[in-house]
């Protein structure tokens, strides 16, 4: 039986303290209600090598953002091993993997906030902080100029863009703005055809770990982008075209794992 | 021109959809040109079209 270990409320305050440095403005923001998740991220945020006492940044659907002298930390919502975590660890992980990707293209790198590290187990992507202030409303036509602008560069690697918002942007000073939010990129042409084929065989799996792959969202990523490749290059997007054969081999090969046709 | 070729033409120009993910907007002509992905029935309730907006979102519309 486990021994239950009371602990003051006076003693929580001390202890949150230590991991969150504005913690009292958190107190007293409308995010208090998240205060124990917030705090189990940033428990590990530190764990993942950030540095304590964050400043927390806020909260999204996927994540809790910290920042440390160094870094920012987005941690998967969740509680860890929990199936909640699972999916939203899994969104991250392809977070993770835009800004990866982002940070390689020497034309894009300026406009993002470069990605460092991904941490499967614990949920935790590690990235530049970016210092300013997150897009309104108003800043709406400078977002959709950010966005055009790198969208040829990250559709020829094989990126979609991701959710566009005004707040998934931050400006600096001088008016300069980084994407720090890259939630629902598509992964699209043959990037997504290598992509699945590395989960049906083994050789990587949706992350995390414990997330259940489902065969349908495979074969519904596939069928979309064999019909909306050719589609988007008619449009002029500067989009890789699809091997549809490779594309077609391995639809059916996920068909014959169980895969439902219709 | 007459008041309902006015009416008609303006529904035509109305923004019948918007991509909550790319922000593309779609009047009823834009919405069709769409790839249809299918129809979504649920009891009691409006039936929705579903159709892949050009960055690969699958958004919906009462019909």
């Amino acid at each position: 039986m486990t021994k239950k270990v009371e602990v003051t409320d006076k003693e929580l305050q001390e202890y949150h303290q230590g991991l969150i440095s504005n913690y009292w403005d958190l107190r007293r923001s409308q995010w208090w209600k998240y205060h124990e998740e917030i705090a189990n991220a940033a428990e590990r945020a530190a764990r993942a090598g950030g540095e304590a006492p964050f400043e927390f940044v806020g909260i999204g659907m996927m994540g809790v953002v910290f920042c440390d002298p160094h870094h920012a930390y987005k941690v998967a919502r969740g509680r860890e091993g929990a199936g909640a975590l699972a999916q939203g660890a899994r969104m991250l992980a392809d977070e993770a993997e835009w800004l990866s990707t982002a940070s390689q293209i020497k034309e894009v790198r300026p406009h993002i906030a470069t990605f460092v590290d991904w941490n499967r187990k614990l949920g935790v992507l590690t990235r530049e902080c970016v210092q300013g202030r997150p897009g309104t409303w108003g800043a709406q036509d400078k977002v959709y100029a950010l966005f055009n602008k790198i969208e040829p560069y990250m559709l020829a690697a094989g990126w979609g863009m991701p959710e566009l918002k005004e707040d998934s942007v931050v400006f600096d000073e001088a008016g300069r703005g980084k994407i720090v939010d890259a939630g629902f990129a598509n992964r699209i042409s043959n990037r997504l055809t290598a992509y699945v084929e590395s989960v049906i065989e083994g050789r990587r799996r949706r992350e995390p770990e414990d997330y259940e792959t489902r065969l349908q969202d495979l074969v519904w990523e596939l069928r979309r982008e064999i019909s909306e490749n050719p589609r988007a290059i008619a449009r002029g997007k500067r989009e890789p075209p699809l091997d549809e054969r490779r594309a077609q081999n391995i639809l059916e090969r996920l068909y014959a794992m169980g895969a439902p046709r219709a | 021109m007459k008041p309902e070729d006015v009416i008609r033409e303006l529904d035509e120009l109305a923004v019948i959809k918007r991509c909550t993910r790319c922000h593309a907007e779609y009047t009823i002509a834009g919405w069709k040109k769409l790839p249809l992905v299918g129809y979504q029935e649920f009891e009691g309730e409006p039936t929705l079209e579903l159709r892949n907006c050009g960055c690969r979102s699958t958004i919906a519309i009462e019909v």
